[in-house]
This record gives C-alpha cells, sequence and structure tokens, in this order.
C-alpha cells in the first residue's frame, strides 16, 4: 500500500523532465546537439557495452568498440531513417556489426569452433542478472526462443551472440549454406511473431 | 518475382544477425532498395534482432568513456543527409564507418607523474592548501580509453576555437590525450605532443568563470627542471558550449598543465586554488 502511494507521488512530483525517447534524443543529435547525445549516451551505453562485450569477451576492446559506435552514432544521426526503426535498434545494429567484424577480423574460422560457442551461448544464457527489467526481458526472449525449433534457435543463437557468419555454420555444421539461410530466416520470422514485434 | 528476389528474400533473417559476408549484405541492401516488402521485413527482423540485445545483461563504460567522447564529438563533424553526398556512402547510413582506432599501448601514469602531481598541490608558492589537493579530481590519465582512443584522428574543421592549433596536436604521431572532472562541473580535456612541444586544453560543459575573473593555464615544470610555473594564457569560457586553448609556451618533458581563476587579465603566478592539473606523460 505505501510502496503504492509512494510510487504515485514519484510520478507526480515532476522535478525532473520526463525521460526522452532515444528516437527524440536521436533526432536531436542529427542537429548537432551534445547535451541529447549525452542523454542518448547515458540511456543506451550500457546496452551497447553489454552486448559487444558478450561478443568480444574482451573488455578494453569491447569498449573501444563502443567508443567507435558512439563516435559513428555522432557522424551519422544526420541519416537516421525513422521510418526504419527505432533510434535503439538503429545504435545497437551498429554496435553488433562492429563487434561481429572484430569478432571476425580477430579470429580465423579455424581457431572458432561452434561446439564451442554453442556451450558458452548456454553457459551465458543461464547467467543470473541481478536488474529485475532485464530478467524480465531475458525471459521473453527465452520463452521466444523456447518456440523455436532446435536448429532455428542454434543458428539464430550462435549468429546474433556468437558473431558466426552462416558460411562458417554451415561449414562446421555439415549443412548446406541455403539450409543455414532458411534457418535463420525461419527462426527469426518466428521470434519476430513470438514476440509480438512491429516495425 | 525472379530468381534475384527469392536469392535475396532468403538473406533477410540474416541480415538481422549480422551473419552475412560483406559482399552478400551490400547484394541484399541493393535488394532492399528495389522491393519494399523485402525492406519491410529485414526491418521488422532488425527490430526482433534487438530483443536479443536486450536480453543481454547491460555492462556500465567506466565514465571516462563518456568524458572522451563528449570531447572527440565537439571537434568531429556531423556526416551530411544523405541525399546531398557527394563521398562514397551507402544505402542506409550504417556503413560509413570512421577508421578504427588504432590499439596502441596506453601510458600508464607512472611515477613522474604521480610526483608532477604531488608538486603542483604541495607548492608553497602556489598558496595550495590540502584542501585544494582534494578538490581536484584527476580522471582518465591512462586509462585504456583516455589514452588509446583518438589516437591519430583528425578533429573537423570549425568547431572550436584555435582549431588549426589543435589539429597539429591531434594529428602529431605522439598525440596523447587525459580527461579530468572539473569539481564545479564539466570535464577538462588536456591534448599533447612532446613531439611539438603542444599542449592544449578543451573544456566541456564547464561554466564560464565568475565575473570578473578568467581561467587562466600553467605550464607546472618537472620537478628535475625546478618547478618552475609559467603562464600560459587565458581561457575564455561560454556557458555550456565547448572551449579550447592551445597553450602558450612550449610543453617540457614531464611538464604538468594547470588551471586556475585569475582576476580578469590573468596573474603572473597561480593565485587560487587549481580547478584542474593534469601531468603530461610521454609516450
Amino acid at each position: 500500500m505505501l510502496a503504492l502511494v509512494d510510487r504515485d507521488t514519484e510520478s507526480w512530483s515532476s522535478n525532473e523532465p520526463a525521460q526522452a525517447s532515444p528516437d527524440d534524443l536521436l533526432a536531436r543529435v542529427a542537429s548537432g546537439d551534445q547535451a541529447a547525445f549525452s542523454d542518448l549516451y547515458d540511456l543506451l551505453s550500457g546496452r551497447v557495452l553489454g552486448l559487444v562485450t558478450r561478443l568480444l569477451r574482451d573488455r578494453a576492446q569491447s569498449e573501444e568498440v563502443t567508443q567507435e559506435v558512439f563516435l559513428e552514432v555522432w557522424q551519422q544521426a544526420t541519416r537516421y531513417d525513422r521510418s526504419r526503426g527505432t533510434a535503439a535498434s538503429w545504435v545497437l545494429t551498429m554496435a553488433h556489426r562492429r563487434a561481429v567484424d572484430r569478432v571476425r577480423a580477430s579470429q580465423s574460422s579455424h581457431d572458432r569452433d561452434t561446439r564451442i560457442g554453442i556451450r558458452d551461448l548456454e553457459a551465458g544464457y543461464d547467467q543470473v542478472s541481478e536488474s529485475v527489467e532485464i530478467r524480465i526481458e531475458h525471459e521473453r526472449v527465452s520463452r521466444a526462443l523456447a518456440k523455436l525449433t532446435e536448429f532455428q534457435r542454434q543458428a539464430v543463437q550462435l549468429s546474433y551472440y556468437g558473431g558466426f557468419s552462416h558460411s562458417e555454420m554451415a561449414e562446421q555444421l555439415g549443412v548446406p549454406i541455403g539450409t543455414v539461410k532458411t534457418r535463420l530466416r525461419d527462426g527469426m520470422i518466428r521470434l519476430r511473431d513470438e514476440m509480438g514485434v512491429t516495425s | 518475382m525472379t530468381g534475384q528476389y527469392d536469392d535475396s528474400a532468403l538473406l533477410t533473417g540474416s541480415y538481422a544477425v549480422d551473419a552475412l559476408s560483406d559482399d552478400e549484405r551490400s547484394l541484399l541492401e541493393e535488394a532492399l532498395t528495389t522491393w519494399p516488402e523485402l525492406r519491410s521485413e529485414a526491418d521488422s527482423l532488425r527490430e526482433t534482432a534487438l530483443q536479443l540485445a536486450y536480453a543481454v545483461a547491460p555492462v556500465e563504460p567506466p565514465s571516462a568513456l563518456k568524458g572522451s567522447l563528449m570531447t572527440q564529438i565537439a571537434s568531429t563533424p556531423q556526416a551530411p543527409p544523405v541525399e546531398s553526398v557527394s563521398s562514397p556512402v551507402t544505402d542506409d547510413g550504417l556503413e560509413a564507418r570512421p577508421a578504427p582506432a588504432s590499439p596502441v599501448a596506453a601510458a600508464s601514469e607512472g611515477p613522474a607523474a604521480a610526483t608532477a602531481r604531488r608538486r603542483w598541490f604541495q607548492r608553497p608558492a602556489a598558496a595550495l592548501s590540502a584542501a585544494a589537493a582534494v578538490a581536484v579530481v584527476f580522471l582518465g590519465v591512462g586509462l585504456g580509453v583516455g589514452g588509446v582512443i583518438g589516437q591519430g584522428e583528425q578533429p573537423g574543421p570549425g568547431t572550436t576555437q584555435a582549431s588549426s592549433g589543435l589539429d597539429r596536436i591531434y594529428a602529431a604521431s605522439d598525440f596523447q590525450r587525459s580527461t579530468a572532472k572539473v569539481p564545479s562541473g564539466g570535464t577538462a580535456t588536456v591534448v599533447w605532443s612532446h613531439e611539438l612541444g603542444k599542449s592544449a586544453v578543451i573544456l566541456d560543459g564547464v561554466a564560464p568563470a565568475p565575473e570578473g575573473k578568467t581561467y587562466e593555464l600553467w605550464y607546472i615544470g618537472s620537478e628535475g627542471s625546478g618547478g618552475k610555473i609559467s603562464a600560459a594564457g587565458l581561457l575564455g569560457g561560454g556557458s555550456d558550449g565547448v572551449h579550447s586553448a592551445v597553450l602558450q609556451g612550449d610543453l617540457a618533458r614531464g611538464a604538468t598543465i594547470g588551471m586556475t581563476v585569475e582576476p580578469d587579465g590573468g596573474s603572473d603566478q597561480p593565485t587560487t586554488t587549481p580547478i584542474m592539473a593534469v601531468p603530461t606523460t610521454s609516450a
């Protein structure tokens, strides 16, 4: 009861302006607004570094990539097209692509083994997160991933969390490349529909 | 619908999770401009990938990373909107990338730097109290981010004062930087090159000096060189923005760069507590 009252009070006492969305902030960044960039960084930098670290493991390299990503956000904000998706997705897409580039540049495919990739993914996935919000997200994604076939799920996880290209997966899993493409597409479409994502 | 359409349609999932090779990605992106329904499928799968990103626990970056970035963007021009671009750029604006920062060994704060810092605080001539020491915050000296990123990067034209001098420092092969928090808010970034014997200070979000006062920059010589303090120019600062100044005089090895608030017109020697003191280390 008390907690509810507290919460109400909190939402009514608006000492601080309502938090701007990443979409609004990015639009302001596009006009050279450094304060908006600062806010956008505060909102998304933890997400970016979390994702990049997941792929690269190495903390120093991941921080370096994070810096590159946000510098690119600054430079390319003028080209962000809102009709193509959310600002968060735009930023995290950049982060993911840069991290994947690093993974591929630093390790030859012979050094990388999908079996190790799968083992790591599972270990990482069970990691207990302290944040309730993240646990809920985790749960949602987990439930949606469970609706995929095992092969689809494996392909999605190896590529997104492991940075494997579909040719690497095809070679190591011993399946034709077309099969990997199909698994990824069907898997992502299934995931989209399970999670109710609209674009 | 053609074979090319079918081939491309098969790639939307791989595209969303970055499983494509560069060549395949170029092909698909071309196809996306031709077929709107492919574009909308690709976009929706990208948003789905965002959910995968959100399932990863966030990792908070060190605060020095932000300080370094804020300084960097202050001197980095933004790309023109995509219609008016003449240089090779891309389809969706995600491709044009700045050259990656070259990984270079980060300078660490060695004993010499620590000594320089102590000296700055302890100098009786500078009238510094122990409390003054507490007020100065060092940050980012020799942290990976501070030392590594920005190496070799050229700031763009026109966003800061004194940009020509800054350009030369940024372009120097032994370019180094260090960012400190200013106690009253904002950050001060010092960039320097021993090769050029030059340094500059960039203030970001630092409030202007009070009425009738000005910020003054100082070179404080290393202990070995007698610890001489020389005035290195004034730094005007408006509100909110980013202001920079190249220090007057030459940067000696091991010198510390300081900033104080002085009466308008500046002083010959510092009369107040430094709000920033950053030791310069050799690359």
